[in-house]
């Protein structure tokens, strides 16, 4: 077991040094001359372009730059913006935003997405299992923007239940968004959970947990659902990594202060440092999310745990 | 048990277990497929019924409406009934069914391996209806599951209570679930071919097992297997069945020596005489009917050596030819009689 957890954490550094080292090299391939962006319309007086470009490590090698980037990073320190603000605080009080959003969103997912999926494998063919059929297909099948867009005209606008943007009024603000970053998987969720489910219960072990006398709910609870959430834990577990990235839109949208709504301001103004800061942190969940689940896994199947 | 005391039970009107007439049917795309077509059978305290018949002539479909845990639908039980004790479950609602499942009727699966939950833990798994059906503590069910375990032979069970299933081997998964079933010393048990995907000495020891428990308890023991020999060692009486129908049924010893029905003897004659204790079923020549096609006539009559024009006309219905030896079969007193070939 131990092992099993040294080898995962090992290769989750080693994602960790290799996607940033990616991000960092695209990063600054892209066309562009940040000296030029920052000097704006005018030509950039040479003395300033030559103190940014010192300031910035700019004419190092890119290598060396990546090496000292890496070795800030471990210290916490992921460099500044060109208007010298320091981008792990930046981020640093951002994260907390984002990671609000995506507890409220994967909170939809889990009680809504498994919720509909039990149920509908439990009624298979009736009317909640129909219903939530035609609620998963207009989950997967409309943009998710468009959702937003609609949700924010009705219920913010037109009812005035939910504030239409920003984080002003605390939890209320997080319940749309959420709702909206979360309801694409959340009807994936409702349909993994649905045929995990209903596959279970035709297995010889849950027919044995029937035949020896146990009430329904146990048989159910007990002995099925639990073998058919594996796969759910794990795809809850991957969607981490795609909620931070469906932020980047829903912030957006939304106006959040998150870490989301920093990258698509940094790429829309060519703030690199911001923009690996960013991916840095992204790929930081992403792997340690992984790594959660990869352990969750060992610990909902024995079979792992013991091999 | 005693010649007189079998009597005295085929006299009583109720058994302990008694499946009469039963029906059911699979909706298929050109209408429904037959798969029990009038199954009758009954088992007594401290007997036990072996039930053979080869793949698909309905022995694990039978045992399912009994347990009530078949899908319906897609099957849908077409008529018949199912009597313990005196009382037809299949009129029951389904909290009076689960009352009679594991207490008045256990069920081993035929696949050991499949029948226990990967996930959970073996020992609990065995022990967790003594908690939520007779409300035991977690510590008094603990020390009955681990003497449970012990019943059964399963060695070293205070260690493992602990393991999970695949750290059992296949005789020890077989064991487990046997223990799992008699956790409320049900009155029947029903072990749906018990031995089949275990080696040729496990499954000698998990027949003696079944045997020894039975002795102990008086309970009734319904053994569904392929294997004759299985059937010749601890059954006292056999249902033999053929296309979703009992076509055979009697005293062991009795259908041992000259069975009743030409399906019947040509099992028995395809298990090697000299080890048809271990033997299982050969295959028969021919297969066995589609079901669904109209049928009319004797079943077996294409496999038949004996077939006659009257098999073709009407099905024969299971009837006694001599003392205690009922068969479907036209020609019954000729098979029972030794003649081996068709008279026309
Ligand atoms: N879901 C289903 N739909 C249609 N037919 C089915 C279905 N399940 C089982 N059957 C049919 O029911 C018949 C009886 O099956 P059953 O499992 O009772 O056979 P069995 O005697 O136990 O065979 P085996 O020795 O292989 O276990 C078979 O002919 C099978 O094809
Ligand atoms: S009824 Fe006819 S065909 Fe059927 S088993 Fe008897 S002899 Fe054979
Ligand atoms: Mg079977």
């Amino acid at each position: 077991m131990s092992r099993y957890i040294m080898s995962r954490v090992l290769q989750a550094v080693l994602v960790l040094v290799g996607a940033t080292f990616v991000i960092f090299v695209i990063t600054f391939a892209l066309p562009g001359d940040p000296v030029q962006a920052l000097a704006g319309e005018r030509a950039a007086d040479p003395a300033f372009a030559e103190a940014i470009r010192a300031r910035y490590h700019l004419d190092e090698p890119l290598l060396q730059q990546y090496v000292r980037f890496l070795a800030g990073a471990l210290h916490g320190d992921l460099g500044q913006t060109y208007s010298g603000q320091d981008v792990a605080q930046m981020l640093g009080e951002r994260i907390w935003v984002s990671a609000q959003l995506a507890a409220f969103a994967l909170a939809f997912q889990i009680v809504i997405g498994v919720g509909a999926g039990v149920l509908s494998a439990l009624r298979r063919n009736g009317v909640a299992d129909t219903g939530v059929r035609i609620f998963t297909l207009a989950g997967l099948s409309i943009p998710f923007f468009v959702t937003a867009f609609v949700l924010q005209l009705v219920v913010g606008v037109k009812f005035g239940w939910l504030p239409v943007a920003g984080t002003e009024d605390g939890f209320l603000s997080y319940i749309m968004p959420g709702f909206v970053l979360g309801s694409l998987s959340t009807a994936y969720v409702a349909r993994l959970t649905r045929g995990q489910l209903a596959e279970s219960l035709r297995e010889d072990y849950v027919r044995m947990a029937t035949a020896k006398g146990l009430t329904r709910v146990r048989v159910v609870a007990h002995h099925a659902l639990r073998n058919s959430l594996i796969p759910v834990v794990t795809f809850l577990g991957l969607e981490v990594g795609a909620l931070l990235s469906g932020a980047v839109i829903t912030e957006s949208i939304f106006n959040i202060p998150g870490m989301g709504q920093a990258m698509a301001r940094a790429v829309y103004l060519g703030e690199r440092t911001t923009v690996v800061g960013v991916v840095t942190v992204f790929v930081f969940v992403y792997v340690v999310a992984n790594l959660l689940v990869d352990l969750l896994y060992a610990v909902l199947d024995p079979r792992i745990r013991y091999a | 048990m005693s010649d007189t005391t079998r009597k005295g039970n085929t006299m009583a009107t109720e058994h302990l277990l008694e499946v009469h007439d039963l029906q059911v049917e699979f909706g298929g795309e050109d209408g429904p497929v037959p798969v029990l077509r009038g199954v009758s059978w009954h088992v007594d305290r401290g007997e036990t019924l072996a039930i053979l018949g080869e793949s698909g002539s309905g022995k694990s479909m039978t045992a399912q409406v009994i347990m009530g845990i078949l899908e319906a639908p897609p099957a849908r039980i077409g008529g018949g009934s199912v009597r313990w004790n005196g009382r037809d479950l299949l009129g029951l609602p389904e909290a009076a069914r689960r009352e009679v499942r594991g207490q008045g009727i256990g069920m081993v699966f035929q696949d050991s391996l499949s029948a226990l939950n990967p996930v959970l833990r073996v020992g609990p798994q065995i022990g967790e209806t003594l908690r939520t059906r007779l409300g035991l503590s977690r510590g008094e069910a603990r020390d009955r599951t681990v003497e449970l375990m012990r019943q059964v032979r399963i060695p070293d069970a205070e260690q493992r209570y602990r393991q999970y299933p695949h750290q059992f081997s296949g005789g020890m998964r077989q064991r487990a679930v046997i223990a799992m079933a008699l956790a409320l010393s049900p009155d029947v048990l029903i072990a749906d071919e018990p031995t089949t995907a275990l080696d040729a000495t496990v499954q000698v020891q998990i027949l003696r097992l079944l045997q020894t428990l039975q002795g102990e308890s008086g309970m009734g023991l319904v053994l569904i297997t392929h294997d004759f020999g299985a059937a010749a060692s601890i059954a006292d009486r056999v249902a033999v069945m053929y296309a979703g129908r009992v076509v055979e049924t009697g005293m062991v010893r009795d259908i041992f020596r000259r069975p009743a029905h030409p399906y019947t003897k040509a099992l028995l004659d395809a298990v090697p005489r000299a080890d048809r204790r271990a033997g299982q079923l050969a295959a028969l020549p021919g297969q066995p009917p589609v079901l669904g096609k109209e049928t009319s006539g004797c079943p077996f009559r294409f496999r038949c050596p004996l077939a006659e024009t009257v098999c073709e006309e009407r099905e024969p219905v299971l009837s006694e030819h001599a003392q205690g030896r009922w068969s479907a079969c036209h020609l019954g007193k000729d098979v029972i009689a030794g003649v081996l070939t068709a008279h026309s």
